[in-house]
């Protein structure tokens, strides 16, 4: 055992939190492009749905989080590339 | 018969544990490399699953449920213990997980290394203790069917995890973007194939 157990709290917290965050975010956007609101308040106007937008069903499915999920990692390590190929 | 052939059916592919439920999820994209060591993985699961449903059946009808101890005294029947059913099911999960890496790391020690933590990790595999929890949920007439509904689980994740490593070997040769090889084009692929396995959805057996 290499870490004490004070290391190992900030591990886990961070950890977790880590993994809160990449939760929020998927949901952000499943929930703007799926339903049109956020956390439950309308954020796409009604004069978007008038000029003919629709909600898109596909993101309300379960499948789509592992697509968002994808993308997520696909950004994450372009920048993660992109750094180091900038030392 | 024909209700347990509707059983198997159902849970290979309406309500496969991969694609219907997402259990099991991290030892499917971190395992699904090559089909030689996601088959080995595969297998190792279906039998998990084919072994630990129907003990937990038992457990559950006979010694954990309210009044289920009467076979044994009649003065048991107010005993309700289900307020173990997780602690036990995770008990009996994790010593039959303990028996199978036995066995793999005795029998065929390359697919021991190169399953590596992912072996121990089906000790907390979603998606056998998920099995458990649907079966005690749906409530199955007899074990039979809750072999069967373990059996036909682990078939559905045995299909899924090999179709995927199938894929992920093929398209090592296609031209991704660096950053999207790996991991991110997997994420990908098994939500175009979640997206194609809801077509089974609403089928009625």
């Amino acid at each position: 055992m290499s870490n004490s157990p004070k290391r190992s709290l900030i591990d886990g917290l961070a950890n977790g939190l880590g993994y809160g965050f990449i939760l929020i975010v998927v949901a952000f956007f499943r929930e703007l492009l799926g339903s049109g609101t956020i956390w439950n308040y309308q954020v796409v106007p009604q004069a978007f749905y008038d000029a003919g937008y629709m909600n898109n069903g596909l993101m309300i499915m379960p499948p789509m989080a592992l697509i968002a999920v994808g993308i997520i990692v696909w950004i994450q390590r372009a920048h993660q590339q992109k750094k180091e190929e900038g030392k | 018969m024909e209700n347990i052939a509707n059983i198997f059916v159902k849970s290979v592919f309406i309500d496969n544990m991969i694609f219907a439920y997402f259990l099991g999820m991290c030892s499917y994209l971190a395992v699904s490399k090559t089909v030689k060591t996601s088959f080995g993985l595969g297998v190792a699961v279906a039998f998990m699953l084919t072994i630990t449903v129907p003990i937990n059946y038992l457990i559950e009808n006979y010694l954990l449920c309210k009044g289920a101890m009467t076979w044994i005294s009649p003065s048991f029947a107010d005993v309700d213990l289900s307020f173990l059913t997780f602690i036990v099911f995770i008990a009996v999960v994790a010593s039959m997980t303990q028996l199978v890496e036995m066995v793999v790391e005795k029998f065929s020690p390359s697919l021991y290394n190169s399953l590596g933590i992912f072996l121990p990790l089906i000790a907390v595999n979603c998606a056998i203790l998920g099995g458990s929890l649907f079966m005690a949920e749906r409530s199955y007439a007899n074990v039979g069917e809750a072999a069967v509904f373990g059996f036909g689980s682990g078939i559905g994740w045995l299909l899924a995890i090999v179709s995927l490593a199938a894929i992920r070997e093929k398209i090592k040769y296609s031209k991704i973007p660096k950053a999207l090889d790996g991991l991110g084009i997997a994420f990908i692929i098994v939500g175009l194939m979640g997206l194609a396995f809801m077509g089974f959805m609403g089928i009625k057996l």
